[in-house]
């Protein structure tokens, strides 16, 4: 299967490096960024199939990072990395097509979620829509799961 | 900024509706649409889309009686979506001869009626003055004040369900009584006109009235000796036994937000062929939303997510704080026309059960989602007593919920009476005294004297024919001069079979300006938006 090439944006670089060894291997190319503008400059410079992305930036936030992305019609997966209280910032992430949100500081599912961004980034899979049956099938497994709980 | 003034004219009555169309153009001088439709299944809903009518004549005189199933359903449907309730719809008539299908009509989403050969002018002067402005103007009619009598109105209410052990009804009068009082239909040697009330709800189910009680059945015990104020179990399962075949399985219900009103048509069609129903809501209102969801609890929502719309990302928000604050409830949310992910909407909103759809909302989805759902919850939607429900059209589903009031003013036109009860405005009720009309209920169009605790209430009367016209004003001309002692039957009889005392039966304009000193004139009514139709307070 193709690898998709993957961007981490966080102004702390200490988080960056650790994302970027863990995650090196799901993706063909790993690029990284310390904030929204050097975000939108790689976005412009290579092909990115799926953003990691702090929520909380200075500069130019998760946020205003992807409604400037969106504005551009780049439908490209956005995995957010939120704090305690970024309730609001997340309400409006969603707005503009949010892929995930992850806790910092855990690790412990990023690379699952990774790969299903970066796969639904290489299929194109997010400007097609899924089909009737998946849906059903999606559905179908939410009313087990929370059965089972 | 004047609002061209949208009005929809069911039937094929051509004398009629040039007489509505002259009238317009009276009234409007030319910032107006009105329409002329015939009916066909869906057309009330295409209607609205394509014309945004505040006001609808519909003509019963002129159309087939089984077309008349499917025009209540639409318009009950159609009544109880908010964005709509504010339409006035009119019936027309050219026979009242035992107010059943008038009854059928005004629980089914109707609010006023008139019966052909009347009097046009008045009749359209009321309609179109309460339809664009939601107020009725003032009356130059003889009026007898001051009658303080006691009189029994009937309103207009429905059974909704009935089961083994219980019936559900749906009526605009909210009681925190233990009973309330009314004949019922369905057992012909019943007497009963009390009824013990087991829940009570400030919503409804079916009809587009406010409120909905489940009653019980007045059952012998085992010691009781039977009577026609009682009866016994086996009764209503014969009933139910014997009317199978003409009585619909009961339903159970979801919501769905959507400003979308094309989606009713499907909906309205879903529920003819499924045992669920949906309702619809094209915005938030959060205090009626609260209302509903908590007394509800519907176990599934669809929400159609429209950024330019009436149901934005902040709505949802809001509704799902709203579901915070209502204990042991934790509906799935399906959330369409969105491009973010389930997972990120769980998070965001904090709300596990959310499934989302980039598409928009279709009935195919809300019919495939729904039956899955429910198949996996049958034990918990199927009931150890099944109830079911009576068609639109069933004479027998009519109750006349009973209140006393104090009549304390009447023309031949309007009424006025006091209440301890909140009753909405708009709602309709029946008189049987001094002639059987309906009434209803609208904004006062002048002030009325206080009598507190009680509420003061005015209603116009319509329904009328030419000849009950003439006896209530014949009556209302013999108690001007001789009050009434009390309003029943025989009293009524009595004074309309005397002498008719020789007076002008309408005083003049001037002289009811100068009576009340008053400063409008006729001209001056305000165009304001109607108002919805919920509890007032007083």
């Amino acid at each position: 299967m193709k690898k998709g090439n993957l961007l981490i944006v966080d102004d702390e670089s200490d988080i960056v490096e650790n994302i970027k060894i863990l995650l090196n291997d799901l993706a063909a190319e790993v690029f990284t960024a310390c904030n929204g503008l050097e975000a939108i400059e790689q976005i412009n410079k290579h092909q990115i199939h799926c953003i990691v992305c702090d929520i909380n930036m200075p500069i130019m936030n998760g946020v205003e990072l992807i409604k400037a992305i969106r504005s551009q019609e780049n439908n490209v997966p956005f995995i957010f990395y939120t704090g305690h209280g970024n309730q609001d910032l997340m309400m409006e992430a969603v707005k503009y097509g949010a892929f995930d949100f992850l806790d910092k500081p855990e690790l412990s599912n990023l690379e699952e979620v990774v790969s299903r961004g970066l796969r639904e980034g290489t299929d194109g899979s997010s400007d097609l829509q899924m089909s009737d049956e998946t849906y059903l099938s999606e559905y179908q497994k939410l009313l087990q799961s929370l059965e089972k709980e | 900024m004047n609002m061209i003034k949208s009005a929809i004219y069911f039937g094929s009555d051509q004398e009629f509706f040039e007489k509505l169309t002259k009238t317009f153009q009276q009234r409007f001088d030319g910032e107006f649409r009105l329409h002329q439709l015939l009916y066909s299944k869906t057309q009330i809903v295409q209607s609205i889309i394509d014309f945004s009518p505040s006001l609808i004549y519909f003509d019963f005189s002129v159309t087939p009686s089984d077309q008349l199933e499917s025009i209540l359903t639409e318009s009950s449907y159609l009544k109880r979506i908010d964005s709509y309730k504010p339409i006035l719809f009119v019936g027309l008539f050219d026979d009242i001869s035992d107010f059943t299908t008038q009854s059928l009509i005004f629980t089914s989403g109707f609010q006023w009626g008139f019966v052909k050969g009347a009097d046009l002018e008045e009749f359209f002067r009321d309609t179109l003055s309460l339809g664009f402005s939601g107020e009725v103007g003032p009356s130059f009619f003889a009026r007898a004040n001051g009658i303080n009598k006691k009189l029994d109105l009937f309103f207009c209410s429905s059974i909704s369900s009935i089961n083994n052990k219980t019936f559900s009804i749906e009526s605009d009068i909210y009681s925190d009584s233990s009973k309330l009082s009314f004949s019922l239909p369905l057992f012909k040697d019943l007497d009963a006109t009390e009824f013990s009330i087991t829940s009570h709800l400030e919503t409804s189910f079916l009809y587009p009235l406010t409120d909905s009680y489940e009653l019980e059945f007045p059952f012998a015990g085992p010691w009781d000796e039977l009577s026609s104020k009682n009866m016994q179990h086996e009764t209503v399962e014969t009933w139910i036994s014997c009317n199978k075949d003409v009585l619909k399985d009961s339903f159970s219900v979801m919501k769905l937000f959507s400003a979308r009103l094309p989606l009713a048509k499907e909906l309205i069609a879903l529920s003819e062929n499924n045992d669920f129903r949906v309702e619809m809501s094209t915005c938030l209102d959060e205090r009626s939303a609260l209302k509903e969801l908590s007394q509800k609890k519907y176990p599934l929502i669809f929400i159609e997510i429209n950024e330019f719309g009436n149901f934005k990302y902040d709505q949802l928000a809001e509704l799902i704080n709203l579901l915070r604050k209502i204990q042991d409830y934790d509906p799935f949310l399906l959330i369409f026309n969105t491009s973010s992910k389930s997972e990120a909407l769980q998070k965001a909103y904090g709300h596990k059960k959310i499934l989302s759809f980039q598409q928009p909302l279709s009935s195919e989805y809300i019919e495939q989602f729904t039956k899955k759902f429910l198949e996996k919850r049958k034990a918990e939607f199927n009931p150890e007593f099944p109830s079911f429900l009576l068609s639109q059209v069933d004479p027998r589903r009519l109750i006349d919920v009973k209140i006393e009031s104090q009549i304390t003013s009447l023309t031949e036109r309007e009424i006025t009476f006091t209440s301890d009860l909140e009753i909405p405005m708009y709602s309709v009720f029946k008189l049987e005294l001094p002639v059987k009309s309906f009434v209803t209920l609208v904004p006062p169009n002048r002030e009325l004297d206080r009598h507190l605790p009680l509420k003061h209430y005015m209603g116009i009367i319509h329904t009328i024919s030419e000849l009950e016209k003439q006896k209530l004003r014949k009556f209302i001309n013999q108690i001007l001069f001789k009050p009434i002692s009390v309003f029943s039957k025989e009293e009524v009889l009595n004074i309309l079979n005397q002498k008719t005392e020789k007076i002008s039966p309408v005083i003049s304009k001037e002289e009811y300006l100068l009576e009340k000193n008053e400063k409008k004139t006729q001209q001056d009514f305000k165009l304001m938006r109607p108002e919805i139709k919920g509890k007032t307070k007083l």
